[in-house]
């Protein structure tokens, strides 16, 4: 009885185990099919767009990049790039091909302007050795962020993220006749000498500061209570102007772009429009409202903690020359230039401001001479002026040269203002030229 | 004891047991999917362009030699570290230098049939350098003789290309052409050896890991010809012939001849060096000779040449 009971259950198990195989997969066609069915339809999508993408790159190191990108279905692409004027101007062609990988994958195979936040060379993008801008150039397609107008791709390496946004056709002539190039020539701004840029955008004055290496642009504006508010936003290019990816508000006035971006070289003036009105970056000779407390807290803060004091490793600064005065040629005995120093309340009655070098002999930092510097004085305009006090040092102090020469600048009457940059570190430029400024950063 | 069989009992068993396996087996095996729909099966595809026409043509079919110059990831070891793509202006120019100073010299003074059976097969290009954690780069890699890895090409500069300048040249020449020269000594050897003698020459001179504490200039007081030829015998062995056949006679003289007076650090005089010298680059020519049956100086001659066309 148990036997036979055993003799059918194996019987039925085999019957319902034999045949579990049937084939009843979700889909109509193999995987290979699907796959295959997926970078064609994704290269037609590519392709489609006669006029071209506009494309912005998010590298895993930060900013964001704009390039025009054309697909051709010969595996060719073109390419213009906003990372800088001869790139934004030529394009350049390249090849590409969609490849069957983890998910289906788009790749730019062969060199391109993409290409340059890649390179792990440093001297290509001014990148970390070795890693460059951590971006990418083989991009994984995902099926919900591809449509006709817009495609989404995340990098296989480093997943920055590139968007493709249909151009029209308007849109790639403008790009193939120059306009982003031109546009591009707004970091001629670093041209403009003085310290201060302002520009007057629907009647507010903007104070102006460009970061190209970080790929920032920060305005500076009073508000209606006579305050300074700082805003900052990183930037691309596009060939109708610099794009603001954060759109600058102040009251009823929105800046997104600052478009039709032109250089006159006769008056060194950066022109542009802001929602059709005509702008443009001029000089100035003081910040929009001088910083009162700024000088203060920059002496106070090396006062405030033991052995601290800032110190500058480029000096001065003056005529869009670092290190104009040449400090960091100066030499001592066994010695290299490290630094030049000012150390707030060194002394009962002074301070001190002097070149500081490195012996490499005994492995020792010295002053081995500099000024005493008077306490400095706070005018109620924002100005912090210094007065010479006498030598300090062992060595006999120099009658010529980069530190006498520096010195001289520090003691003009019209003083400096103070700008503080971040939290530990300041530009001081001068009242009297604001093309001459030194940066001090807190050691 | 009579054994009692029941016929019947075993039919029912052996019914049962055959239905039982043909239950199980019974069913249809899932069908082997169409293989030619596997995507990138037979390598990447991609409509065809000069550079392709150029290779096949002048690599592939006289030599059975393909280059991958388009990027794909999992040609290179490192996967963790950044590299970009050759930039397709570079490419034809480096290959067709490296057929100009390497392959038409070997075909020429040693036969097709050798240096088909002998070259590597394929060449992997990189734009960039490969960049170590220590700051270092890598030169370029050679696989068991099929593969070798070229960095850095787009930094590959040689006359007529737009920003050469002289002092491109010796980067040049080690990056790509020494390179070359040196795996593809290395593959002769492995496949007839050098006669044992050779490690006698400047034997208890040698570094091993060491090497990379000395200049070039040290190990000529040495007797070596490079200081990475101070590392093992057959470094020593490849780099002579590399250093040899792209030197020149001439330049290959001129080394010798520089090497200062006096004694090296480890006592090897003058003297010593340049007999040491002499007698590796003897028992070079009398191998190549031996094995291979190629007139050294011939071939070299023709490298020489080849190359003072271009840097």
């Amino acid at each position: 009885m148990v036997k036979r009971f055993l003799y059918i259950c194996i019987a039925l198990s085999g019957l319902l185990y034999g045949c579990a195989n049937s084939d009843d997969s979700v889909f109509e066609e193999t995987a290979d099919q699907r796959i295959n069915q997926a970078l064609a339809t994704y290269q037609t999508m590519l392709t489609g767009s006669q006029d071209g993408w506009d494309a912005l790159v998010y590298p895993a190191s930060g900013g964001v990049y704009s390039f025009y990108i054309r697909f051709s279905e010969d595996n060719r692409v073109v390419m213009y790039s906003d990372f800088d004027d001869q790139v934004a101007s030529a394009p350049k062609e390249s090849s590409y091909r969609l490849k069957a990988m983890q998910t289906p994958a788009l790749i730019f195979d062969t060199y391109s302007y993409l290409h340059i936040l890649s390179d792990p060379d440093p001297d290509v993008n001014n990148g970390t050795t070795g890693e460059g801008l951590r971006s990418d150039f083989e991009f994984s397609f995902y099926g919900d962020s591809v449509s006709t107008d817009r495609i989404a791709l995340v990098g296989r390496r480093n997943k920055s993220r590139m968007v493709l946004t249909r151009a029209s056709s308007s849109q790639k002539a403008a790009y193939e006749s120059g306009a982003m190039g031109k546009n591009v020539g707004f970091h001629k701004i670093a041209t403009l000498h003085s310290y201060f840029k302002r520009a007057s955008i629907s009647g507010v004055q903007y104070e102006i500061v460009y970061n190209p290496a970080k790929r920032t642009i920060s305005f500076t504006w009073l508000n209606s209570s006579g305050n300074l508010v700082t805003y900052t936003t990183p930037y691309y290019y596009t060939a109708k102007g610099l794009q603001l990816v954060n759109p600058l508000m102040n009251g009823s006035q929105t800046i997104n772009q600052l478009s039709d971006i032109s250089w006159t070289e006769s008056t060194k003036t950066i022109n542009f429009s802001v929602n059709g009105a005509k702008s443009a970056i001029v000089e100035a000779s003081a910040p929009l409202k001088p910083d009162n407390t700024a000088g203060r807290t920059w002496w106070q803060m090396a006062v405030n903690n033991d052995e601290t004091y800032w110190v500058s490793w480029m000096g001065f600064h003056i005529n869009g020359v670092d290190d104009a005065l040449k400090v960091r040629d100066l030499t001592a005995p066994q010695s290299e230039f490290g630094y030049l120093l000012y150390w707030p309340g060194i002394g009962s009655n002074y301070d001190a401001f002097a070149p500081v070098f490195f012996n490499t002999q005994e492995g020792s930092v010295n002053i081995l001479y500099g000024n005493a510097v008077s306490r400095p004085v706070y005018t109620n305009d924002g100005r912090v002026v210094f007065s010479h006090l006498g030598t300090i040092g062992t060595e006999e102090y120099p009658t010529s040269g980069p530190a006498v020469e520096s010195a001289r600048i520090l003691y003009n009457s019209r003083g400096f203002y103070f700008i503080r940059t971040s939290a530990e570190t300041y530009d001081m430029v001068s009242a009297a030229d604001p093309r001459i400024w030194i940066s001090w950063e807190f050691l | 004891m009579k054994t009692i069989i029941n016929k019947k009992r075993i039919r029912i068993h052996l019914f049962f047991w055959v239905i039982v396996t043909s239950l199980f087996s019974g069913c249809k095996e899932e069908e082997l999917g169409n293989v030619a729909d596997i995507s990138g099966l037979g390598g990447d595809v991609w409509v065809k362009g000069p550079i392709d026409q150029w290779i096949y043509d002048s690599l592939t079919v006289p030599y059975n030699i393909s280059v991958k110059y388009k990027w794909d990831q999992f040609e290179f070891n490192n996967l963790t570290r950044t590299l970009v793509p050759a930039d397709e202006s570079q490419v034809l120019p480096l290959l067709r230098t490296i057929r100009n100073i390497w392959i038409t010299p070997y075909v020429e003074d040693a036969g097709l049939t050798f240096f088909n059976k002998y070259s590597p097969k394929t060449f992997v290009l990189a734009g960039s350098n490969e960049y170590n954690t220590d700051g270092s780069v890598t030169l370029g890699t050679a696989e068991g003789g099929r593969k070798v890895i070229l960095f850095a090409v787009n930094d590959f500069k040689v006359k007529g290309m737009p920003g050469y300048q002289a002092a491109d040249s010796s980067f040049v020449k080690q990056w790509f052409f020494q390179t070359i020269h040196h795996e593809f000594a290395h593959i002769l050897h492995q496949n007839k050896l050098y006669p044992q003698e050779y490690k006698q020459i400047s034997s208890g001179l040698y570094q091993g890991g060491n090497w990379i504490n000395f200049s070039d200039n040290d190990a000529r007081k040495d007797g070596f010809v490079t200081s990475y030829s101070t590392s093992s015998f057959s470094e020593d062995f490849v780099e002579m012939i590399a250093v040899m056949l792209l030197e020149g006679k001439g330049g290959f003289d001129r080394i010798v001849n520089s090497i200062p007076e006096g004694n090296s650090i480890n006592g090897t005089s003058k003297a010593q060096a340049q007999a040491a010298l002499r007698t590796k680059e003897e028992m070079i020519v009398s191998y190549y000779k031996t094995a291979w049956n190629v007139d050294f100086y011939s071939l070299q001659a023709k490298t020489k040449a080849a190359l003072t066309k271009v840097l």
